[in-house]
């Protein structure tokens, strides 16, 4: 069934895009918060 | 099987969704369906991220809120689609992708019941780091959850429900 | 009132916006004014937003004109196809805008790659809106036409015609797979920024207390690219088969919906108010209106998407 691989080789694309995305912006994030914010509460 | 199917299409409860033009009818039905995807895969995905690292910040046990969030869309989409099941028995009870979506389903409901177990019945959960193989549970239910909403797309292109495809007026 | 005439109140929003948004933005980095800065990145990204409407009554207003006498057709085409490549970067810009006001929430400071990514970005953004908005002009304002030029045909200044409307409209609907993988998509971002709304809002409604805003507030960049991917594929669809959509009440609903929830957005992102609600904390009553709003909304959104085949062109 070549429609059902297509869709979903394209959402395994899309997943993987978001999942790109998110790591850089969250390592990024990371990064950055580890010399900004110090004593914020936990919770 | 097929004489079981035929007789749940034709129930009074089947033909209204088949045949009634009213907007509360099949459209409803299926928008409540949407949104209870929404909430039973938007919560469950939100769990899953948490649990796979993501703003490691935010501690565990308070989530297993989200449980009731998930539980809430599991039932509109458990009687939305029985609704929708009835409508098109003959066709969508022999349909192969259906089965696979209805399939995917109940092992992602089985994963989360898993999940819940070993994240908030343990009473460490937040002391140390999440254990590799409730990380693993919890990427295994976002492919879950991917695999049924894909499979219920394409039960509108492969086979038994062809009104629900998206393109309306394409020539 | 018809699209025409709302694309006429809107078309000129893209440019003047970031020319607004575009100089305070400088004037902030050169004073160094975080406040500012903050301002400017808002107005960005909430004209960015509005970039959507723009683009789509263009669409419903060249359905309106397009077998009018003295219209030309090439030239619309032309109009559209340079709008559809300034309107890709300006929702980019938007995007990138976004994360920094979220970065700034978070650091207190902007990451350089930020600064010179929104500038860049913003700058090419306005140029493109700047030319695409030229081309408008001639389609139906002849007194922009000098007397020898004809109204036929328009060749731009830079040529938008890789990232054209066809092509995007073949691609789209000539293809068995597309828009079915499209729509899995769809709903899979719908998944991903509804589980992040919720996250957020039913804390400032008071569940999960325990959790502190600040740290949920992480998750957002999550419920950004879901929508992000609705956004791309939804363009996808509207390209494609724009009939089904243009005159399309929910439709119409579902895209007011969202330029209001942009607003809520920038309150989650940057305001004190949401970022003070620490662990055990209940949110201000301000907070737990945008929070219901905001569900309210995105449940309407989900709605209206879901209604679209059903209710369809009721004007």
């Amino acid at each position: 069934m070549p429609l059902a691989l297509m869709v979903g080789a394209t959402v395994c694309v899309v997943l993987a895009l978001i999942g790109a995305a998110a790591y850089v912006i969250d390592k990024n994030a990371a990064r950055h918060e580890g010399r900004a914010a110090e004593g914020r509460r936990p919770g | 099987m097929i004489d079981l199917l035929a007789r749940v299409e034709a129930t009074g409860l089947g033909t209204w969704l088949r045949l009634s033009p009213a907007i509360w009818a099949f459209p409803m039905v299926l928008t409540l369906h949407t949104i209870g995807l929404g909430l039973i895969v938007g919560a469950s995905v939100v769990l899953n991220l948490r649990i796979l690292g993501v703003a490691s910040l935010i501690p565990l046990k308070p989530l297993e809120k989200l449980f009731s969030i998930m539980w809430l869309g599991f039932a509109l989409n458990a009687v939305t689609g029985l609704l929708l099941f009835t409508k098109d028995a003959t066709t969508v009870g022999v349909s192969g992708v259906f089965w696979v979506k209805m399939s995917s389903i109940a092992l992602a409901i089985w994963v989360l019941t898993r999940i819940k177990t070993a994240v908030f019945e343990d009473p460490l959960v937040d002391e140390r780091p999440v254990p590799n193989s409730v990380r693993a549970l919890a990427l295994v239910s976002i492919l879950l959850w991917t695999i049924a909403i894909t499979a219920g797309r394409l039960m509108a292109y492969l086979g038994p429900t062809q009104p629900e495809a998206g393109i309306l007026f394409s020539s | 009132m018809n699209l025409a005439h709302v694309h006429l109140l809107l078309n000129h929003v893209p440019t003047v916006g970031f020319g607004i948004g575009v100089c305070l933005f400088l004037v902030s980095l050169i004073q160094k004014d975080d406040k500012q800065q903050q301002v400017s990145l808002g107005i960005l990204f909430f004209v960015a937003l509005l970039s959507i409407p723009v683009y789509l009554t263009g669409v419903g207003a060249a359905e309106i004109i397009l077998d009018r006498p003295g219209v030309s057709a090439a030239v619309i085409h032309t109009h559209e196809d340079a709008a559809l490549s300034a309107f890709v970067a300006m929702a980019l810009t938007g995007a990138v805008a976004w994360l920094a006001l979220w970065q700034f929430r978070r650091f207190s400071r902007l990451p350089r790659g930020t600064v010179v990514s929104v500038l860049v970005l913003a700058v090419v953004s306005f140029a493109l809106m700047a030319q695409a908005a030229n081309i408008g002009g001639v389609i139906r304002h002849p007194e922009v036409v000098s007397l020898e030029e004809t109204v036929t045909t328009y060749e731009p200044l830079v040529d938008t015609a890789w990232l054209n409307a066809a092509s995007v409209r073949l691609f789209v609907v000539d293809t068995d797979w597309v828009w079915p993988a499209f729509e899995v998509a769809h709903f899979l971002g719908l998944s991903l920024s509804f589980g992040v709304v919720l996250l957020l809002n039913l804390r400032l409604l008071g569940m999960m207390k325990s959790l502190a805003f600040a740290n949920l507030h992480r998750t957002l960049p999550w419920g950004m690219l879901g929508f992000g991917v609705n956004l791309v594929t939804g363009m996808m669809f509207f390209i494609g088969v724009p009939e089904q959509y243009t005159t399309n009440a929910p439709f119409q609903w579902k895209i007011l919906f969202l330029v209001l929830l942009g607003i809520n957005l920038i309150y989650l992102t940057s305001l004190d108010e949401t970022w003070a609600v620490g662990s055990g904390e209940d949110a201000p009553f301000t907070a737990k209106v945008v929070a219901a709003s905001t569900i309210f909304l995105w449940v309407g959104v989900v709605f209206c998407g879901g209604m679209l085949p059903f209710l369809g062109n009721a004007y």
